[in-house]
């Protein structure tokens, strides 16, 4: 679905705590932590963490894609001649 | 009656021996609580000194850069007193106003002044600060300098020994003297808030077989709020060193057994990298650059031919030799040479040009290892370089479209303050630079149009140019206030002589092209270290090379 997007995402499937991940993840300064739960993998959804935000809810995959497409084309225009 | 201009170009007349601060007051009363220093006919002067003639003048406050320098080097002052009157015994050197300061070399005698002395020397020198005592300049023969100074302090003595009679100056305030050429505020009362920042040791005279003196570094500030903000900046500038950044993310490392200045990339460094050169090389296809390529090293004519070889060839990497006698190759300093013999591959009609010729080069240039500093100063590094071959017509068109380029390129990156500087042809001298008196008007005229057009907040520095060819280049003020200098456009009329480009007029005649050299990044090392400590790490979202991560919770 992320790759369909051309968003560049890693899942992090160590047998770690989530706790450690989210830590790392932090440290790493990735703009976007997905934690997916039990009932967000029934529902199709995520639930978003912006680096240096916090929470700012559960979205479903399409609704996250979206997200982070606006942005860039927000903060990246094309070069016009 | 003296005229005295003011920099709106206004003419003010006055009495004459008015002073500067009398000509603030004259302009307005507030205006005038906050001029620290002044300069008249482009000489810094007291506020106090007696203007005597017809002339410019220049007032300026604790937000100009020279308001700075007089607040710190008056600052030195009062730290110098401070310090002769905590440790009686001390000799003082010379203490001047730095870029974000200042410091004063002091011989402390068998005195030690650690972390542990700052707080009794800042304490003191607010106490000296709290009398509100003048700075007044008084002249002296170098007869009486030397008397004062004679069988007290040997290092004064040295510095009145060689100066002229008749230019020497001391400064007072309060108990304290000193030699000095002038240039402070109006009194020590303006410093509100003192921080002594560090010691270090420096050799007299900066010769090593001299005795070490002692460094005292300070800060000082109008305002008590100033201070607590720059040592905040201070502290956040600490947390974003790209050195520090770096390591934490897994960009880059250095090693001992590579070589010093010599940067590693790991992976995640590596893809940042790519993604920094797909960005801008989507933007130059669009305008029209083509990508080349070439070898890191060249044989040596072709830098005698570019004549680089005499500007990097003793001081830099030596040349490398084969097992074929007389045969002798170099690391490259630059990229040009290499493309001006791509340029050269065939011959050309006015109507192929402009050709722009682009490549992530990779240069190599030596620096002394006390040079080197994380990713800005190193010894291999990656230019973003194009070269642009045009007609002398063509010039106008081509410096737009680079500065278009460059725009978008800090725009997209998140530099939004920036300012510009032409450098041109020092006007009394024009023998010292190389290409016809009509291609200099054409460069120099292309360069300020393209500049004013494009509404760039520029300066005109005369006497800066490069002796082949005017330039622009891009100083950007990063999220810290710090500025760097980053992209640089530069025209060049000496290359394609040295190499003999040519190209087919519409007249049939043989004529040459003007070269652009120009580098939006300027080297990826050096931009990617001044977009770490500017953003923090946090780049933009459409270059993050992990845009998200899913973390799986069962």
């Amino acid at each position: 679905m992320l790759e369909n997007n051309e968003i560049r995402a890693q899942i992090d499937n160590r047998n770690e705590t989530v706790g450690k991940k989210i830590r790392e993840a932090e440290m790493s300064k990735v703009p976007f932590m997905l934690i997916i739960g039990e009932q967000e993998e029934k529902d199709g959804t995520v639930s978003v963490r912006r680096h240096g935000e916090g929470d700012i809810g559960t979205l479903t995959m399409e609704a996250f894609a979206e997200l982070v497409k606006e942005e860039v084309k927000n903060s990246l225009k094309p070069f016009n001649v | 009656m003296i005229k005295i201009t003011l920099p709106d170009g206004s003419v003010r007349e006055f009495d004459s021996s008015v002073t500067p601060m009398d000509v603030a007051k004259n302009i307005s009363e507030g205006f005038a609580r906050n001029v620290i220093s002044a300069k008249f006919n482009g000489t810094t002067v007291e506020t106090t000194t007696p203007l005597t003639e017809d002339g410019t003048l220049v007032l300026y406050t604790w937000k100009d850069d020279e308001g700075k320098k007089a607040f710190w080097h008056s600052s030195a002052h009062i730290l110098a007193q401070a310090i002769l009157e905590l440790y009686p015994d001390a000799k003082l050197w010379v203490g001047p106003a730095i870029d974000r300061g200042f410091y004063y070399d002091v011989d402390m005698g068998d005195n030690v002044i650690t972390d542990k002395d700052f707080k009794t020397i800042e304490t003191k020198m607010l106490e000296i600060a709290r009398g509100k005592h003048d700075f007044k300049m008084r002249s002296s023969t170098k007869e009486e300098a030397l008397a004062y100074y004679k069988g007290r302090n040997e290092y004064k003595v040295d510095l009145v020994e060689g100066l002229e009679d008749g230019t020497i100056t001391f400064c007072d305030h309060d108990t304290f003297t000193d030699l000095c050429r002038g240039g402070h505020i109006p009194n020590t009362g303006i410093v509100k808030a003192v921080k002594v920042m560090s010691v270090a040791g420096a050799y007299y005279k900066g010769d090593e077989n001299n005795k070490q003196l002692t460094r005292i570094y300070g800060v000082s500030f109008p305002k008590q709020k100033e201070l607590k903000e720059y040592l905040e900046l201070l502290e956040e500038a600490k947390k974003r060193d790209h050195r520090k950044l770096g390591k934490e993310l897994e960009l880059f490392t250095f090693s001992q057994k590579v070589g010093q200045g010599l940067g590693l990339w790991l992976p995640k460094g590596a893809a940042l990298r790519s993604e920094l050169e797909n960005f801008l090389k989507k933007a130059q296809k669009k305008a029209g650059y083509e990508m080349v390529i070439s070898p890191h090293i060249g044989q040596k004519e072709l830098y005698v031919t570019s004549g680089h070889y005499a500007k990097y060839g003793e001081d830099s990497f030596q040349a490398i030799n084969t097992p074929k006698e007389d045969e002798e190759f170099l690391l490259k300093p630059m990229n040009c040479p290499h493309h001006c013999e791509i340029y050269n591959h065939k011959p050309y009609i006015y109507k192929d040009l402009p050709k722009r010729y682009a490549e992530f080069g990779t240069v190599y240039r030596y620096e002394q290892s006390g040079e080197l500093h994380g990713l800005t100063r190193v010894r291999g590094f990656t230019q973003d370089d194009a070269h642009i071959f045009c007609t002398p017509d063509q010039l106008d068109q081509e410096f737009k479209n680079v500065i278009d380029l460059v725009m978008y390129v800090f725009g997209s990156l998140g530099f939004d303050n920036f300012t510009a500087q032409v450098s041109l042809r020092d006007p009394e001298k024009p023998e010292k630079y190389i290409g016809s008196d009509e291609n200099w008007y054409k460069a120099e005229a292309a360069i300020i149009n393209a500049a004013k057009e494009k509404e760039l907040n520029y300066v005109v520095e005369y006497g800066e140019a490069a002796f082949y060819g005017p330039k622009l280049d891009f100083m950007v003020k990063d999220a810290l206030g710090r500025s760097w200098q980053l992209g640089t456009i530069q025209v060049d009329y000496n290359l394609p002589e040295r190499f003999d480009l040519t190209y087919k007029g519409s007249d049939n005649e043989l004529h040459r092209p003007v070269m652009i050299h120009r580098a939006p990044f300027g080297s990826l090392e050096r931009f990617i270290a001044i977009l770490l400590e500017h953003t923090g790490g946090n780049f933009p979202l459409w270059l993050m090379t992990e845009q998200a991560i899913l973390l799986p919770v069962s």
